[in-house]
């Protein structure tokens, strides 16, 4: 597979939220408004692609040497809540109002499945460093997109009258569904790159 | 047995780096006192917050508030401006 397509195929065909389902929290709790889903989502895409160079490196040459592959979950949940650290200590330092609005959800990077999700499987599908790269940025580019499209949506429908009983969370809930429902159709485009 | 030393080992080198860049990038915290000394001390309120602490508190959350301090000075004014920019206050 080319690398473009691999791109494509993180990014859209198996998108690491509308398909795979991972890292709902972050994308129903921080999607109130497009400014706060902006950060979040360049927040994950550092935090994603900085780390999973490291966990690379440190499973193909710690681990497997060692013969301790079992220990992959641990080390990784290690190297991502480090990168976290490190995220959240700029985020503060450099635009404290964005650490204010993303509030609780910065810290909790380290314990979203999505980052942890995108780690496992660049290892399980023995990528080389380079695959990698790309496999990782374009999930998180891929993740961003979709929390800002999600987030400019809900803020539109704020403006909507909207039921009494969908106020809110059900009718993000029906959005985040009509969403997945229209990602399943980018299938199609993976299966052109492989011929 | 191997498993314990290599997680021992990277966590203790994730610990350094953190504590390095802890110690370079956090910002040093300025307290309401500092502030104070810095102002006229009349506790006059004309500025709405009540008095020279309250504004110091109001600084602390947006460094713009001190212009709301009528006894201060024009120039004293840019000295002050000049010594939020220092502690890294003004953004």
């Amino acid at each position: 597979m080319s690398l473009a397509s691999l791109f494509v195929m993180s990014a859209l065909t198996s998108n690491i939220v509308l398909t795979k389902f991972l890292g709902i929290c972050p994308f129903m709790g921080t999607s109130g408004s497009t400014k706060k889903a902006f950060g979040m989502g360049v927040s994950v895409t550092l935090v994603v692609t900085l780390s999973s160079i490291i966990t690379y490196f440190l499973y193909h040459y710690v681990l497997v040497p060692s013969n301790s592959t079992y220990l992959e979950t641990l080390v990784f949940i290690l190297v991502i809540a480090c990168f976290v650290q490190i995220l959240e200590l700029f985020v503060k330092r450099f635009f404290p109002s964005l650490h204010q609005s993303l509030g609780i959800y910065l810290p909790l990077i380290t314990t979203n499945c999505a980052v942890l999700g995108i780690m496992l499987l660049n290892i399980s599908n023995e990528y080389t460093l380079t695959e990698t790269i790309v496999s990782s940025i374009g999930s998180s580019v891929g993740f961003t997109l979709v929390i800002y499209v999600f987030s400019s949506i809900r803020e539109y429908l704020d403006t909507r009258k909207v039921p009494n009983c969908m106020k809110g969370y059900p009718i993000a809930f029906i959005v985040a569904a009509i969403m997945a429902l229209l990602c399943a159709r980018y299938v199609g485009i993976c299966w052109v790159s492989y011929y | 047995m191997n498993g314990v030393w290599i997680v021992t080992g990277i966590a203790f080198a994730f610990s350094v780096l953190l504590t390095i860049l802890t110690a370079l990038f956090s910002k040093k915290e300025i307290e309401e006192e500092d502030i104070i000394k810095h102002l006229p001390g009349y506790n006059c309120g004309v500025c709405g917050f009540g008095s020279c602490s309250g504004m110091a508190k109001a600084i602390l959350e947006d460094p713009r508030n001190y212009e709301k301090c009528r006894p201060m000075r024009k120039n004293e004014k840019e000295a002050f401006q000049t010594y939020l920019k220092e502690k890294g206050l003004w953004k």
